[in-house]
């Protein structure tokens, strides 16, 4: 059997002039999870669409099971296209909830019962076929809803913003649902998203798109760990990343956007004249930055601020620090109790969890 | 001269035809406190705020603002100052903006003056006067709603989500500008959200409400750490806090599946006494120490639950991580450093340990907390 399920080769697509896919290029093994990550407008849902045999390429070439499906309609592909949120009708009961797309694609009536109680018994909520959705367990209504979205036979589930518009907590739940039965359902899903939370939690592998190119494509991990571009990092956190900008003057001094009141570690300073750069972009995660009031020991490049606020998110604070225009966010268990807000703070990015960026590129150096 | 005014609710219910938004809210607001209205949307929240502003009437139950019952009283008598989520502003400068309801109460000219250079100073806008509306930023345009009510100094504040279209750290800096003017002003605030972490946040005292009842009210850590029932401690938190059904045996010893868990002659008495078979263990991702190792432990001191590791998810500085025993599920979370260290892979096996002060106890049918062994 073949490693890749779907191979998608030299994708291109115009649509009244503008570029809305350029040369994508990707394959998807099988019975993985692959998500293809981006912000709203960057071609996802047109992607899937020339997957499903809903949408003509322009250019390249769609192949399933080592096939090449161009010419294919969507009825010869196996593929099975769900628009639809995971949200589910409240006044249907599971049975119609499930076979609903089903009875949109004008399946028999036979059909449907056979398959609506297939997927229930893989799913285990067979015995709940005739209860109304509003009167489900929160577990209960994420098995349906997922239900629902794999009702079609197919061999590849292509799912358009599944968790879109869906309240927080159920998007989460649904999340871990979806990955827990990932090895029961044995297909192959790809779902686009445009929150890199889904992404990072739910994919085996991402695809980072952004104005019809791919970006970066990898095990979320690694993508973390090594973005491939300062707005990569920038994109997954949602801004919460710390930035310091170092340039080298012509006598090999380093000077910051944040002035001279700044240290920086022996071990920090080889390495930015190891890259070589006339200017680079120190990052840290929030959870590499250490706020308090003051740090005695730091490893990698300190800054004497003042204490901006905190957030209170019951198991950790996010604290906030800032140097004249520039923010500074830390994830701590604890929270020094006598800060005030304006008080002096040390803020120290460490080390162990600095990325380096070339600062004209946005290019990621290490 | 500051009014303190504390509001009292008495068995609120509010009924939208066949629908019961609020079914009997009773709350105490002391006076001068920041306190939090939180819930899911349609829990109730914003319609007991347009109560306690005369904006609504209750179908049955009375508002007290200190020992007034205003219950009847139009919203105009009531002096309280409303700020929403989406500020209308008049497309003129500050200074007419948050003068304007001053004109209509037809104060001196010297008093209007007096007012909005005041309120301008508090919220940080006495240089921007004279600017036109048009020309502000998002979080100037909140300043500006923020004075205006500031202006008409009312009893009491009542804020709904105001801080909900600002950016991340908009939203940080205005946070602690509100705490700061309303230690200043020392005025009753009243503040609905449905964003946990701008509550625990903000308030000195949370409600947290579902489905038109007030579940809990407490501080900021007593509600995220001593949940009043399962849904409080379902809702606050990512992810929410963990509830194992587990058996109560009369042997001393509370098994999860076939696992013994946790053996302790006095807490089990105590369940025992109240006649249950069974319980919720609640307890929260963070405070599980996980391990591969198996050997024996004090179960008088700490709940030990051996499971299977059967989802991983990574969301950037955490893992979270789906176990499963005894046919049950909870989650746990680790930093980064720590999950890395354990080398673990899904369907491994695992030993997850919880210290005894990280366990709280809730009644399997109504979910309530039940108040065995806590050190409070």
């Amino acid at each position: 059997m073949r490693e890749y399920i779907l191979e998608v080769r030299n994708i291109s697509k115009r649509r009244g002039g503008k570029v809305i896919l350029d040369n994508v290029s990707f394959s998807v093994r099988r019975g993985e999870v692959f998500v293809i990550l981006g912000p709203p407008g960057s071609g996802k849902t047109t992607l899937l669409k020339i997957i499903a045999g809903l949408e003509a390429q322009d250019l390249g070439d769609i192949v399933i099971n080592g096939e090449v499906v161009n010419t294919f309609p969507p009825y010869m592909r196996n593929v099975a296209m769900v628009f639809e949120t995971l949200a589910l009708y409240t006044n249907m009961t599971v049975f119609e909830n499930i076979a609903s797309p089903l009875i949109a694609i004008k399946k028999d009536r036979e059909y449907i019962e056979k398959r609506v109680r297939e997927i229930a018994s893989l799913l285990r909520i067979e015995q709940i076929l005739d209860r109304r959705a509003d009167k489900l367990s929160g577990g209960e209504r994420q098995r349906v809803a997922i239900a629902r979205a794999l009702a079609k036979e197919a061999d590849i589930y292509l799912l358009d913003e599944p968790f879109l518009n869906l309240d927080a907590k159920i998007r989460y739940a649904l999340r871990t649902e979806f990955k827990k039965l990932k090895s029961i359902v044995g297909k192959t899903i790809i779902l686009s998203t445009s929150d890199p939370h889904d992404a990072l939690a739910l994919g085996d592998r991402v695809l980072l798109v952004n104005n019809g190119r791919v970006i970066q494509e990898g095990v979320p991990v690694n993508i973390y760990k090594a973005p491939k571009s300062i707005s990569i990092a920038r994109y997954l956190t949602g801004n919460m990343v710390n930035e310091i900008f170092v340039a080298r003057d012509s006598k090999g001094e380093i000077t910051s956007n944040i002035g001279r009141d700044i240290y920086i570690d022996p071990r920090v300073l080889d390495t930015i004249v190891k890259f070589g750069r006339s200017s680079l972009i120190l990052t840290n995660y929030i959870d590499s930055c250490i706020i308090d009031r003051h740090i005695v020991e730091c490893d990698g490049v300190k800054i004497r601020g003042s204490f901006l606020g905190y957030e209170f998110r019951g198991s950790e604070y996010l604290v906030y620090a800032r140097k004249e225009d520039f923010v500074f966010k830390s994830l701590s268990r604890k929270l020094a109790s006598d800060l005030n807000i304006g008080d002096e703070v040390d803020v120290c990015l460490t080390r162990d969890g600095m990325l380096f960026f070339d600062g004209e590129t946005g290019d990621f150096l290490g | 001269m500051i009014l303190l005014v504390s509001v009292k609710l008495v068995n609120i219910v509010k009924k939208f035809g066949k629908v019961e938004a609020l079914k009997g809210v009773s709350l105490h607001v002391l006076d001068g406190e920041f306190f939090s209205i939180l819930g899911p949307s349609g829990c109730g929240k914003t319609t007991l705020l347009r109560i306690i502003a005369g904006l609504e009437k209750p179908t049955e139950g009375r508002v007290y603002f200190n020992e007034h019952d205003v219950t009847d009283l139009p919203a105009e008598a009531r002096d309280v100052a409303m700020v929403f989520q989406f500020y209308a502003l008049y497309p003129t400068s500050v200074f007419n903006n948050i003068a304007l309801p001053l004109f209509s109460k037809k104060y001196s000219k010297s008093e209007v003056v007096k007012r909005v250079t005041e309120a301008a100073r508090l919220v940080g806008l006495e240089k921007l006067l004279n600017v036109h509306v048009d020309k502000l930023s998002v979080v100037d345009k909140q300043r500006v709603a923020l004075a205006r009510a500031i202006a008409r100094e009312p009893q009491i504040y009542l804020l709904d989500e105001p801080l909900t279209i600002l950016d991340p750290v908009s939203r940080v800096i205005m946070r602690s500008e509100l705490k700061r003017i309303q230690r200043e002003l020392k005025q009753t605030v009243i503040y609905v959200t449905h964003d946990q972490i701008e509550a625990l946040t903000l308030a000195d005292r949370i409600a947290v409400m579902n489905f038109g009842v007030v579940e809990q009210i407490g501080s900021p850590h007593e509600v995220y750490n001593l949940p009043a029932s399962t849904y409080v401690g379902w809702f606050l938190g990512e992810p929410g806090m963990n509830f194992v059904e587990v058996v109560v045996s009369k042997n001393g010893s509370i098994l999860l599946g076939d696992n013994v868990i946790f053996q302790n002659q006095h807490i089990i008495k105590e369940l025992v006494n109240r006649g249950l078979e069974k319980v919720l263990l609640g307890f929260r991702a963070e405070n599980i120490v996980l391990s591969r190792d198996i050997v024996l432990r004090d179960l008088s001191r700490e709940v030990v639950i051996d499971g299977v590791l059967r989802v991983v998810e990574f969301f950037g500085t955490h893992y979270v991580l789906d176990i499963e025993s005894g046919g049950s599920e909870f989650k746990v979370k680790l930093n980064p450093s720590d999950f890395n260290s354990l080398g673990l892979r899904e369907n491994d096996k695992v030993r997850a340990v919880i210290s005894f002060d990280k366990v709280l106890f809730f009644h399997p049918d109504s979910g309530k907390r039940i108040p065995v062994g806590e050190k409070v």
